[in-house]
């Protein structure tokens, strides 16, 4: 009996680790580790959703590896320069900055993953809205 | 020789020259005027005789009816309607829009209705089922509407602030201004930037015809 008792001991402590978790760079779920093009699937202003509901008439934001970042309607690409900012991401108080020429953007991040990131605006921000962004998709 | 140097030279540069314009850089409307409008429904004459005139001619309301609670058969008061000029270079019997109190016939909101003089008779352009709050002189003199909508959103009431603008037959949406709305916070007013302003505002005009706010 006390074989078993120091058997399940030696078990269970062989299973604990003691290596440090590295935490998830989640500035890589937003660029791709490259550029990656999010879709703005919902604008909430107020408690409603103000985006299109045809995907063509949504807006794209686009994250680029080098910290630089673009905000654009679909129907404009091509015909109008995209608004061109900057962004940084601080993975400890879950925070989302992107700094336009006149205007900040900020944002902590409710929710993240490969397939959907929410982002709620700080009351220092200069947009309001809360945004839903999806990977863009196939159209 | 030295002419065929100097033609070489300048044809080099010309064809070395990029005209391609690929990126159109959007354009912003020059600060123009706008004049606020707030109708209250508060006075017992018209500022104009001929807005009498009209009214009558419309057959929209009754120059016999006296009681102004009355709002199924209502008055040719202005106690229940306002007329605007529509252009700044044409008498009001020309063109005119037509702001009609709410509950008049039944209706609980207020509608703006657009009317032009054709042949010698007024013909209906537009109905809107809103409250013209002002006026934007243009270069054409045909003033663009602000025009304020209602909408429920799960109970909640929210304004959409929006421009319409003539396009020589009607008036065609341009584009959504502002939400306005209150929670629990109180308040608040939030003016779409102008990088949402393309697809929020269709969103906006998709929901105003789905809620036939526009006729």
């Amino acid at each position: 009996m006390k074989f078993f008792f120091g058997l399940f001991t030696i078990i269970i402590v062989s299973c604990s680790s003691k290596t440090d978790l590295i935490p998830v760079n989640k500035r890589s779920i937003l660029t791709d580790n490259n550029s990656k093009v999010w879709m703005v699937d919902q604008v909430i202003i107020g408690n409603r959703n103000f985006a299109p509901t045809i995907n063509t008439e949504k807006d794209v934001l686009v994250f680029y590896d080098n910290g630089n970042c673009a905000y654009q309607s679909m129907r404009n690409l091509g015909d109008f320069p995209a608004k061109k900012g900057e962004f940084s991401m601080y993975s400890d108080d879950t925070t989302l900055l992107i700094g336009f020429k006149n205007e900040t953007w900020y944002f902590k991040y409710q929710q993240i993953s490969e397939d959907t990131i929410a982002l709620i605006p700080e009351k220092k921000s200069a947009l309001k809205y809360k945004l839903i962004l999806v990977p863009f998709p196939e159209l | 020789m030295k002419k065929l140097t100097y033609l070489f030279a300048l044809l080099f540069l010309v064809a070395c020259s990029d005209e391609e314009d690929p990126i159109k850089k959007p354009s912003i409307a020059p600060e123009t005027e706008i004049i606020s409008i707030e109708t209250l429904f508060d006075e017992d004459k018209f500022t104009d005789a001929k807005h009498l005139e009209l009214l009558k001619e419309l057959k929209i309301c009754s120059e016999f009816q006296k009681d102004t609670s009355n709002y199924f058969e209502p008055a040719c008061s202005p106690r229940f309607f306002k007329l605007f000029n529509m252009r700044e270079d044409s008498p009001v019997e020309n063109a005119f829009l037509l702001q009609i109190k709410s509950k008049v016939g039944g209706i609980k909101l207020r509608r703006l209705v657009a009317f032009v003089r054709e042949r010698g008779a007024l013909v209906k352009t537009n109905t809107f089922v809103a409250n013209l709050i002002g006026l934007r002189k243009t270069k054409s003199k045909h003033y663009d509407l602000i025009l304020r909508f209602n909408d429920n959103v799960e109970g909640d009431i929210i304004f959409y602030n929006t421009i319409f603008s003539w396009d020589g037959k009607k008036y065609v949406f341009k584009s959504a201004e502002t939400i306005e709305g209150t929670d629990a916070d109180g308040p608040w007013r939030q003016r779409i930037k102008a990088e949402f302003k393309d697809s929020v505002s269709r969103d906006i005009y998709t929901t105003l015809v789905k809620n036939e706010m526009i006729l």
